[in-house]
């Protein structure tokens, strides 16, 4: 819990130190794409799209969550940026997250998952990046260490891997 | 029957118990069932919460997916070698890869990873994988496809798709099974959770059933009480019913035995009255006797039955002690006489609240058995005041004798209902025996209780004790200053008795030996006077009054007599006259007294209402012989009508008679009397016995008056002299009228030692004013009486009197003072001549005054 505070605390010290840099202003990714964000969104870098690659979704305020899920052994431990980080990094406006993995596997994410609880785009795994095999590169993880009532289907529904994009609604 | 009722009670308590055991059954039922669904779906959310895992189904779907979508972009490289992408070859297969792995590492049903089926699949895809997996590693190293790696590629790529496939399809299979348990699953827990409920629908109903039951049964048992006590009503309204029937056979037959006994004592009562031999007049006592008797016999019975069936009527007003004692001590006086034996009484003086009726009734029953259980010796009446707390007081009463007395085993059942001591003594004595049974309920139904201690051949002490208030205002006695006085008696008895009433008076011994130069009084009970006057030893210093049985013959001898029995008010009257200087020469048992008795006392005109032809003639004859002109009419119609044309000085009224009743006709000779303004003639009622319900009905229809059948010359001539004042045509002359009406009372107009005392105290001119003050007062207190009366005020006439009585008591107007009780007894309000009876006492008095003054004149000229 109180691991959990710090990290809220400092993901929200650090979106105050950093929003001001980088309102309205993101830099074109340069290494690989693993995340375009589309739709209603503020902020561009290449087109009307926003692009991601790893170092920059690195940046973002991000948190570790350690949990057990139903697709690992044992408890795992996740680390990437928030969702509201994202959100917040592209200008996000809509109510609904339409989000699309590897394998053309769509699900919608309603924004307030991502405003009410601390989810992350998990780009690590056990402290390593994740390969595609390995469910990577951008794993959705919900907190079900802050709250367990996270822990049903409809959760597990949501929780994408192998995100590669997400349209805003 | 007992065992009946014990077993039922028992049977009962069972089924009570019954009811208490499935009452609780039910609740544990209830509570069970409601422990075991509250389990159930526990358990069941519980294994939900639990059952959240990934969907097996949709991880093989998904697998079988991505195989296919490898297998035919690895067909379409092979086809087309040209067109194929390495980058889209190597992303299928590391999607097909992490899809294997979620088979692997993912959270599935246990029923999934068990199934050796599933496993040996699963195992067999990832072997085709990780033999997949170099090929691939190089392609990406080297970044490029390689065609010489197709054959292989091929057979594993068609052999992974064959297994993904069977994958699916066992996946499915086994989740149709689990889904099959789950709904079984369900379906128990439904079962349960329906077992759960039909059981605590089961004890709610068994409840509401039991407590249905309870209430049925309270609603029966309240039924059955309900019918119970409508039948104890019943019962006893049937029981009310027999005691009513009873008590009227019992009031028709003393009736019907009443009317021809009437008959014999009336003309018994005639025949004395002309001239007889002396074996015809001793027969005719016998007549007179035998028929007295047989009225006090049936008298007794009707009196009995009465109190048997509860109807006692009991009266709360003052009652003077002395004027009952007075009264009954002269009842027996002449039989006491002729058999020679003391009667003599003690008591407090004064006023008592209570039943004079019953209580002179109790007296009369204790006194007549001393008398006529007591041959030689005393019969002693002695009556105290007691506390009883609170500032209550009640009255003992101690009838003593020195007769043949009873046996300690006879005495126990001496109350009882028709028994005497024993039958030799029924026989010896007469008497139905029912005396003592009614004095002890009067006693009783007067809240107090009567014993008796005896000692056979010593004589025997009845004694009874009752509540009674002393009345407070009553006046003080006037006591007889200035006198010593000696009791010289031959019973110890007679004499304790005779010191004792001397003591109420205030002459007790220790002060008359303090006395140095008073007069000195003896009293010497005649017996006592004669074997001192044969030895000598007569003390003629003090002054001698002789008295009891037999004194009279001493008139010679001693300066005063009293003759037959010596009470607290004639010892008072005695001691007044001796302070006086005066003679009494008390006689205070008149109606023995031939003289008086062949007197007439009026010339009224009397009607007589009685439709009994024997008693119309007895009736005539006595007031005939009494001096009056009588008229007879048959009922109570022909009355009314006779009344109406006037001229009648009294009325004698029979109550029960044909056509119209007496009630019924006095009430409309008053109704008649007030519409004409005519004066009211006194009405005087015949009734068959003293009863106060009697009474009151009598005074209640507007009665003055009323008589007990027989009607005796006595008492005719008392009743009639009260009612003759107000007639008008006066007796000839009123000293006659005077003496007659207080018949038995022998009250004086004057209490002569009082008016000496106040001359003493006042002087002549003092007393005069005293008396003239009390001359204007009493005028305008009758008057105000008179008014009062009118007006139905009540409490107007009670005031009045009070005063009237207290002014009359101040100046010695003794008559007065007996007048103003006489209208209280008649309850004051409802003596309906109450004023008239008052001024013609007032009157008496001033005459008495007048003839006494020259004395009073004389005296004080002699003391100054």
């Amino acid at each position: 819990m109180s691991h959990f505070f710090r990290s809220v605390v400092a993901a929200a010290l650090c979106t105050a130190l950093l929003a001001p840099a980088q309102a309205g202003t993101l830099a074109p990714p340069k290494g690989a794409v693993v995340l375009t964000v589309t739709g209603k969104i503020a902020t561009t870098n290449v087109g009307a799209t926003a692009q991601f690659d790893l170092g920059q979704l690195s940046a973002l305020p991000g948190r570790v969550t350690e949990t057990e899920t139903p697709w690992t052994k044992g408890k795992t431990r996740f680390e990437g940026p928030l969702g509201s980080a994202l959100l917040d990094a592209v200008g996000a406006s809509g109510e609904s997250l339409h989000v699309v993995a590897l394998n053309d596997y769509a699900v919608d994410v309603p924004v307030e998952d991502f405003r009410k609880w601390p989810v992350i785009l998990a780009v690590k795994k056990d402290g390593k990046p994740m390969s595609v095999r390995d469910k990577g590169p951008i794993f959705v993880i919900y907190p079900f260490d802050v709250d367990p009532s996270l822990y049903n289907e409809r959760t597990f529904s949501r929780s994408a891997w192998q995100v590669k994009s997400i349209e805003v609604r | 029957m007992r065992n009946r009722k014990i077993l039922m009670a028992y049977a009962g308590a069972v089924r009570r118990n019954k009811a208490v055991v499935a009452i609780l059954f039910a609740g544990l039922m209830l509570f069970g069932g409601i422990l075991s669904t509250f389990h159930a779906l526990w358990t069941n959310n519980h294994s939900v919460s639990s059952s959240i895992r990934e969907d097996a189904l949709w991880a093989t779907y998904q697998i079988d997916r991505e195989a296919t979508k490898f297998a035919e972009i690895v067909h379409e490289a092979i086809e087309h070698p040209a067109k194929a992408s390495l980058a889209d070859l190597l992303l299928r297969f590391d999607l097909l890869y992490s899809r294997h792995e979620t088979m692997e590492d993912a959270d599935f049903p246990a029923k999934f990873r068990n199934d050796p089926m599933l496993k040996e699949l699963t195992e067999d895809t990832s072997a085709i994988l990780h033999r997949l997996v170099p090929i691939f590693d190089k392609m990406a190293a080297r970044n490029v496809i390689d065609p010489t790696d197709f054959p292989k590629l091929l057979g594993e790529v068609d052999a992974l798709k064959a297994a993904t496939e069977r994958l699916l399809t066992g996946t499915h299979h086994i989740r149709a099974d689990l889904q099959t348990e789950s709904h079984e699953e369900t379906a128990r827990i439904y079962e349960m959770l329906g077992g759960a409920i039909a059981a605590m629908t089961l004890a709610l109903g068994t409840v509401i059933v039991l407590i249905w039951r309870q209430l049925r049964q309270l609603e029966i048992a309240r039924f059955r009480l309900q019918r119970l006590s409508e039948e104890l009503a019943q019962s006893a309204a049937s029981a009310k019913a027999g005691a009513k029937a009873k008590s009227a056979f019992l009031a028709t037959m003393s009736h019907e035995i009443r009317t021809p006994l009437n008959g014999i004592v009336g003309m018994a009562e005639l025949l004395a009255a002309t001239p007889l031999d002396m074996h015809q007049r001793d027969r005719l006592g016998t007549i007179r006797q035998c028929s007295e008797g047989l009225v006090a016999l049936i008298n007794d019975i009707l009196d009995f039955s009465k109190l048997e069936s509860g109807k006692i009527d009991l009266e709360h007003r003052p009652m003077d002690l002395g004027e009952i004692v007075d009264g009954v001590v002269d009842m027996f006086a002449p039989r006491a006489d002729a058999k020679g034996i003391e009667l003599v009484a003690t008591h407090p003086l004064g006023s008592w609240m209570g039943d004079p009726t019953r209580f002179r009734q109790i007296l009369v029953n204790l006194v007549g058995n001393a008398v006529k259980f007591t041959e030689h010796g005393a019969v002693a009446v002695r009556i105290f005041e007691t506390r009883r707390g609170e500032g209550r007081s009640g009255l003992r009463v101690l009838v003593e004798d020195t007769g043949i007395g009873i046996s300690q085993e006879n005495q126990t059942r001496l109350f009882g209902e028709f028994t005497q001591a024993d039958a030799s003594i029924s026989r010896r004595f007469g008497g139905t025996g029912l005396g003592l049974a009614i004095t002890r309920r009067i006693v009783e139904a007067l809240g107090g209780e009567v014993r008796v201690e005896s000692r056979e051949g010593l004589g025997s002490t009845f004694w009874f004790e009752i509540p009674a208030d002393r009345i407070v205002d009553d006046e003080p006695v006037a006591i007889a200053p200035g006198l010593e006085v000696r009791v010289e008696a031959a019973t110890p008895l007679v004499g304790s008795v005779v010191e004792r009433s001397l003591a109420q008076l205030g002459h007790s011994s220790h002060r008359a030996a303090a006395g140095g130069d008073r007069r000195r009084v003896a009293l010497w009970e005649a017996s006592a006077f004669a074997t001192a006057t044969l030895a000598g030893r007569v003390d003629r210093t003090a002054e001698v009054v002789v008295f009891g049985h037999g004194a009279r013959a001493f008139s010679a001898e001693a300066v005063d007599v009293v003759e037959g029995a010596l009470t607290p008010r004639r010892l008072a009257r005695l001691l007044a006259h001796r302070a006086e200087g005066t003679r009494w020469r008390g006689n205070p048992s008149p109606f023995v007294g031939e003289a008086v008795a062949d007197a007439p006392i009026g010339s009224g005109r009397v009607l007589v209402v009685e439709d009994n032809r024997v008693n119309q003639t007895v009736a005539k004859g006595l007031l005939e012989r009494l001096g009056f002109v009588v008229e007879v009419v048959d009922d109570g119609a022909a009355a009314v009508e006779r009344a109406a044309r006037g001229g009648l000085d009294v009325v004698l009224m029979d109550m029960q008679m044909p056509v119209m009743d007496g009630l019924e006709a006095t009430r409309r000779i008053r109704a008649a009397e007030s519409e004409r303004g005519d004066a009211r003639v006194p009405i005087v009622g015949l009734t068959a016995n003293a009863f106060a319900s009697d009474r009151e009905a009598c005074l209640a229809a507007g009665m003055d008056d009323f008589l007990t059948k027989p009607i005796t010359r006595d008492k005719l001539a008392a009743t009639l002299a009260a009612h003759a004042d107000t007639s008008g045509e006066a007796p000839a002359t009123p000293a006659t009228a005077s003496d007659v009406g207080e018949v038995g009372t022998d009250a004086a107009a004057v209490d002569e030692a009082h008016r000496a005392g106040l001359l003493d105290a006042l002087g002549a001119e003092g007393l005069a004013e005293l008396t003239d003050v009390f001359r204007q007062d009493a005028d305008r207190l009758v008057e105000e009486i008179a008014a009062a009366h009118a007006r139905g005020d009540r409490e107007g006439v009670r005031t009045a009197l009070h005063t009237l009585k207290g002014a009359a008591a101040n100046v010695g107007l003794v008559g007065v003072v007996a007048a103003v009780d006489e209208v209280r007894a008649a309850g004051g309000l409802d003596c309906p001549d109450a004023a008239g009876r008052l001024a013609a006492a007032v009157l008496r008095g001033w005459r008495a005054l007048a003839q006494a003054e020259p004395a009073d004149a004389a005296q004080s000229a002699r003391r100054a």
